[in-house]
């Protein structure tokens, strides 16, 4: 009774630990998290996602065939989804201006007041009772006389010539932000009721909103796209859970098959896949416990640990078919061979750990707790519910699997093929060349999605902002990021008259001068007394009294200022709009941004003499060619240290430099073989098949290295250890082909390039080391039979 | 302005009271091979208590040179042709030089290859004649002139086809009128009225 309440306790422990740490599993589809934190591109890029990417701000696109059906459409869903104020904040689908132009005088006055005293005191100097009949004359010549109908609506508007402070750049729209040139392709903007805190809020508001508008009476011809941050979480988080689900069952699926096909038992194998589950979903629960939110890469973790996984299972049961004594010698016998190849296999992925791209450090982490785990539960559950249907329903070896596996015609022609398999791969490699390299940020998209496809769509249609850098400064105070905006301008205008760059924009007109802003306060705060004199002057030259709106917003928000500390920021509607892309100033965080047009081929030298302490200058190419610039080496070096590490530890195993020199051989064949393999697939080399080879180097190898040690094992005959482990690699390859073979159709690019690379480089592994090693090893047994056969290697 | 030359152009063709008249008179634009014309532009601006009114000349020769003179003596010129348009302000002894490549492109003759082509940059909101003319009300299909305009009305002799005038409203509600009297088609004119000495002017390149 003690010891069943004792159990009661322990599994309602596990199970509460289990299903705490589930609990706290979350998805990160920032693609940034993948890469190397230090890269200054990875910083600036993250910081421009995190800052101006606006999570709440759903973007839909609406496309007809006509300006007038496209914007009726646009108006009439912009009101339906306004009609729910339980979902939708704000939906915006026209400037805020165009609907309370007065607002424009306050980001008018926050501007002026960031101008040099001196400037703004000769302006002042226009509007005293002296000089203001004068300068509403020639506000009035201008109107009379001007071509130019923006001259003529801002001077409308602004007879006292206030917006003449800044630069005409300020009114002079690079690019529409609701409407295409055509008026056929109209944006909305649609904020959430109540901030997104994770993926499954960001998928339920996308959904609810996908829902109202597939609801609104949609006119004919008229076609809708949902893009921005929360779709994007939403796409790519649904996807991740469905991915991880998916690739994961077809693993168990491909692995019960070919239990199926050795030993043609259903009890053991349904209790093979148990253990798998539970191996999962401990080492998930584990993952909550342990690890930060999971990365698109992460969800590969299930097919990769599954597919190491099961060798312990299969090891277990094969050994219990030929075991005959108690539980306790079975688990015995089976410890020294799971703990050495378990500690092993996980310490390689762990060693990915310590990866500087942490979407694969998270992996290499996931998949070694996944592998500890798979073994604990192989050796604690799966050996006694294996030993117990042995006793029941027993196997007599060797099942029909091992004997097709270890004939001699078999192994015959697996040495033909492979050696085929060999020619043709070599061929292509040589024939067609190594494969492509692409280090691009697209190798880490989704395959599909219907966020990136309305964004890239909503590029192409609002202007093409390709080829941009965009710039992000940073700062502990407003003053330290107003100094690096101005240092930041005269780089890049140097970099213009050298010809690095084209044109830039930064957000220096919008950035407080704090140090201005005092003295600028102190000058105008008494004209908020000369209001009705103003006024006054303005309808006696002949304006109504619409004229004067612009002039006392802007003294009046001068006045309201005056006894505000500084740094003042604009903060009403039309500011907010304007502001939100290029200025936060939440928290301790100060950021502006700015765009730069580069010279074509100039883009390296610019970010070069641009960036700085606090100032980044990115773009996605840019990020590209950082990556193809610094991770190559660095994983090099890594694969280097790891390879050099598996040739030690054999040379101190086989003390046979015959066997060294054949490990390093076979390893040099595979790696040439995939090489070969990725160019007649048309595939490419990119960051994550760097990630594949380290794996192959800590996976693959051991079929080699099985086969070496079990040569030695048997004196020297090849062919008896090509024997005693064809099933055994034949098993363990296969699962774990399947593991990585079906992630090769994960959504996201890289993980399914990491899926392919690594199946293919196992299953050509296998077969070389399966088929090929044994007769080069008699081959040179042949040519150089110095050597005793009983000591070799 | 820009688009008072464009319908100046137009002055000189036939216009009936439907579309097909329309259709003709633009067809017709390859027989123009020169405009001179005096108008007065009268701005009814919200901003204004008062219109305010401005009288100047606009010539115009093919294959794209033209004229648009402010006042005389001219307080504004602007001076094109297919290449770049140079607007000179003799008052302040400054020049701005623009690429023609958008906002004045509509000056070169033909404006517009076919009707079709007309239709595909201006909606034809109505159309009415009446005492001997046609009045024409049309809106470009630019999203961004949409925005901020609410119609042209155009007013053109149905008998000679010559352009009386037109009237461009803004949504935000004002409106400017320009008249044209003294219009002559196809009239020598001086290749002199196309140059300018800018000789002591400050020249700025336009965006």
């Amino acid at each position: 009774m003690g010891n069943k309440l004792r159990g009661l306790l322990l599994g309602t422990l596990v199970l509460a630990l289990v299903a705490g740490g589930l609990s706290r599993i979350s998805f990160n589809v920032d693609i940034l998290h993948l890469l190397p934190p230090q890269l200054d591109q990875v910083k600036g890029l993250s910081l421009l996602l995190k800052y101006f990417a606006l999570p709440d701000e759903l973007v839909v696109t609406v496309e007809a065939a006509d300006p007038e059906t496209t914007a009726a459409a646009a108006d009439s869903l912009a009101a339906t989804l306004a009609a729910h104020p339980n979902l939708v904040r704000e939906v915006v689908a026209k400037p805020p201006w165009e609907k309370n132009p007065s607002q424009l005088g306050e980001l008018l006055a926050f501007q002026l007041l960031n101008q040099p005293p001196a400037r703004l005191a000769t302006f002042l100097q226009s509007l005293d009772p002296q000089h203001a009949p004068a300068t509403l004359r020639n506000a009035l010549d201008d109107l009379t006389d001007s071509l130019d109908p923006q001259t003529v609506a801002l001077r409308g508007y602004d007879p006292y010539g206030f917006t003449s402070l800044l630069p005409t750049s300020a009114f002079t729209q690079t690019s529409d932000e609701f409407s295409s040139t055509d008026g056929k392709f109209r944006v909305i903007y649609v904020e959430s009721a109540t901030p997104l805190g994770n993926y499954a809020d960001a998928i339920r508001w996308v959904k609810a909103i996908k829902d109202i508008a597939a609801n609104w009476k949609r006119p004919a011809g008229v076609t809708l796209g949902f893009t921005g941050q929360p779709a994007f979480v939403a796409d790519i988080s649904g996807s991740m859970q469905g991915e991880m689900a998916l690739t994961g069952g077809t693993t168990l699926l491909l692995i019960a098959a070919i239990f199926w096909l050795c030993y043609r038992r259903v009890r053991p194998l349904l209790t093979l896949l148990a253990m798998l589950a539970i191996t999962f979903v401990v080492s998930l629960s584990l993952a909550g416990w342990f690890l930060d939110r999971l990365t698109v890469i992460s969800v590969g973790f299930a097919s990769v640990m599954i597919g190491l996984s099961v060798d312990y299972g299969y090891f277990v049961f094969h050994q219990s078919m030929h075991h005959a004594g108690s539980l306790a010698d079975l688990r015995r016998k089976c410890f020294a061979n799971i703990a050495w190849t378990c500690s092993t296999t996980a310490a390689v992925f762990f060693a990915l750990g310590l990866s500087s791209l942490p979407g694969l450090s998270q992996l290499g982490n996931l998949v070694g707790i996944g592998v500890l785990v798979g073994a604990a539960v192989m050796l604690g559950l799966f050996a006694s519910l294996a030993r117990r249907n042995q006793q029941h329903a027993p196997i007599t070896p060797p099942v029909p699997a091992e004997r097709i596996a270890t004939s001699p015609t078999f192994l015959r022609w697996g040495a033909w093929l492979a050696l085929a398999l060999v020619g043709v791969l070599l061929s292509a490699l040589f024939l067609k060349g190594p494969p492509a390299v692409d280090f691009s940020a697209k190798t880490m998209r989704p395959r599909v999605s219907d966020a990136y496809a309305s964004m890239d769509r909503l590029t192409a249609r609002l202007g093409d902002d390709r080829g941009l850098l965009n710039l992000i400064v940073t700062g502990a105070t407003p003053e330290e990021v107003a100094q690096r905006l101005r240092e930041t301008e005269r780089r890049l205008q140097t970099a213009v008259e050298r010809g690095d760059a084209a044109s830039f924009q930064t957000a220096l007109p919008l950035w407080p001068e704090p140090k201005q802003q005092r003295e600028n306060l102190a000058r105008v705060a008494p004209f908020g007394k000369e209001l009705p004199r103003l006024h006054q002057t303005l309808l006696d030259a002949g304006f109504t009294e619409s004229a004067f709106g612009l002039a006392e917003s802007v003294l009046r928000q001068w006045q309201d200022w005056s006894q505000k500390p500084v740094p003042i920021w604009p903060a009403n509607e039309a500011s907010a709009w304007t502001l939100r892309r290029l200025v936060r100033h939440e928290g301790a965080q100060l950021l502006a941004a700015g765009l730069v047009v580069p010279m074509p081929g100039h883009e390296d030298a610019l970010v070069a003499a641009v960036g700085g302490q606090g100032v980044y200058l990115v773009s996605w190419d840019q990020l590209g060619r950082e990556i193809k610039r610094i991770v190559p080496g660095e994983m090099a070096r890594v694969i280097a240290v790891l390879f050099a590490g598996v040739v030690l530890i054999l040379a101190i195993g086989l003390r046979s430099l015959r066997a060294i020199l054949l490990f390093l051989a076979t390893t040099a064949l595979v790696l040439a073989c995939l090489a070969g393999a990725i160019t007649l697939l048309g595939g490419t080399i990119g960051l994550f098949s760097l990630a594949a080879v380290l794996l192959l180097l800590g996976t693959g190898t051991d079929y080699s290295i099985l086969l070496l040690l079990a040569i030695r094992r048997n004196g020297g005959d090849a062919y008896a250890a090509q024997r005693t482990l064809g099933l055994v690699i034949l098993l363990c390859c296969s699962s774990a082909v399947a593991g990585f073979g079906s992630i090769s159709w994960a959504n996201n690019l890289g993980l399914a390039e990491l899926g392919r690379t690594c199946a293919l480089g196992l299953a050509i592994d296998a077969v070389i080391s399966l088929f090929l090693l044994p007769p080069a090893w008699n081959l040179l047994q042949r040519c150089f039979p110095g050597r005793r056969p009983g000591n070799a290697p | 302005m820009r688009l008072a030359l464009l319908l100046l152009a137009f002055a000189g063709t036939a216009l009936a009271d439907d579309l097909a008249p329309v259709r003709e008179w633009i067809a017709r634009q390859n027989t123009i091979t020169s405009i001179a014309s005096d108008f007065t532009q009268t701005r009814t601006l919200r901003t204004l208590r008062d219109p305010v009114v401005a009288h100047g000349k606009f010539w115009f020769r093919a294959p794209g040179s033209f004229r648009w003179q402010l006042g005389d003596p001219p307080k504004l010129l602007v001076l094109g042709d297919d290449r770049a348009v140079l607007t000179i302000q003799p008052a302040k002894q400054t020049a701005e030089r623009t690429a023609t490549t958008r906002g004045f492109d509509f000056l070169q003759f033909p404006f517009a290859a076919d009707f079709a082509a007309f239709q595909k940059r201006f909606e034809v909101l109505s159309v009415r004649t009446g005492d001997g003319r046609c009045h024409l009300e049309i809106l470009p299909r630019e999203a961004k002139s949409r925005r901020f305009l609410e119609k042209i009305a155009l007013d053109f002799d149905l008998a000679s086809g010559r352009l009386l005038g037109f009237k461009v409203l803004t949504r935000e509600g004002s409106a400017v009128r320009t008249e044209f009297t003294n219009t002559r088609v196809n009239v020598p004119i001086d290749p002199a009225i196309f140059h300018f000495d800018l000789t002591g002017y400050r020249v700025r390149d336009g965006k």
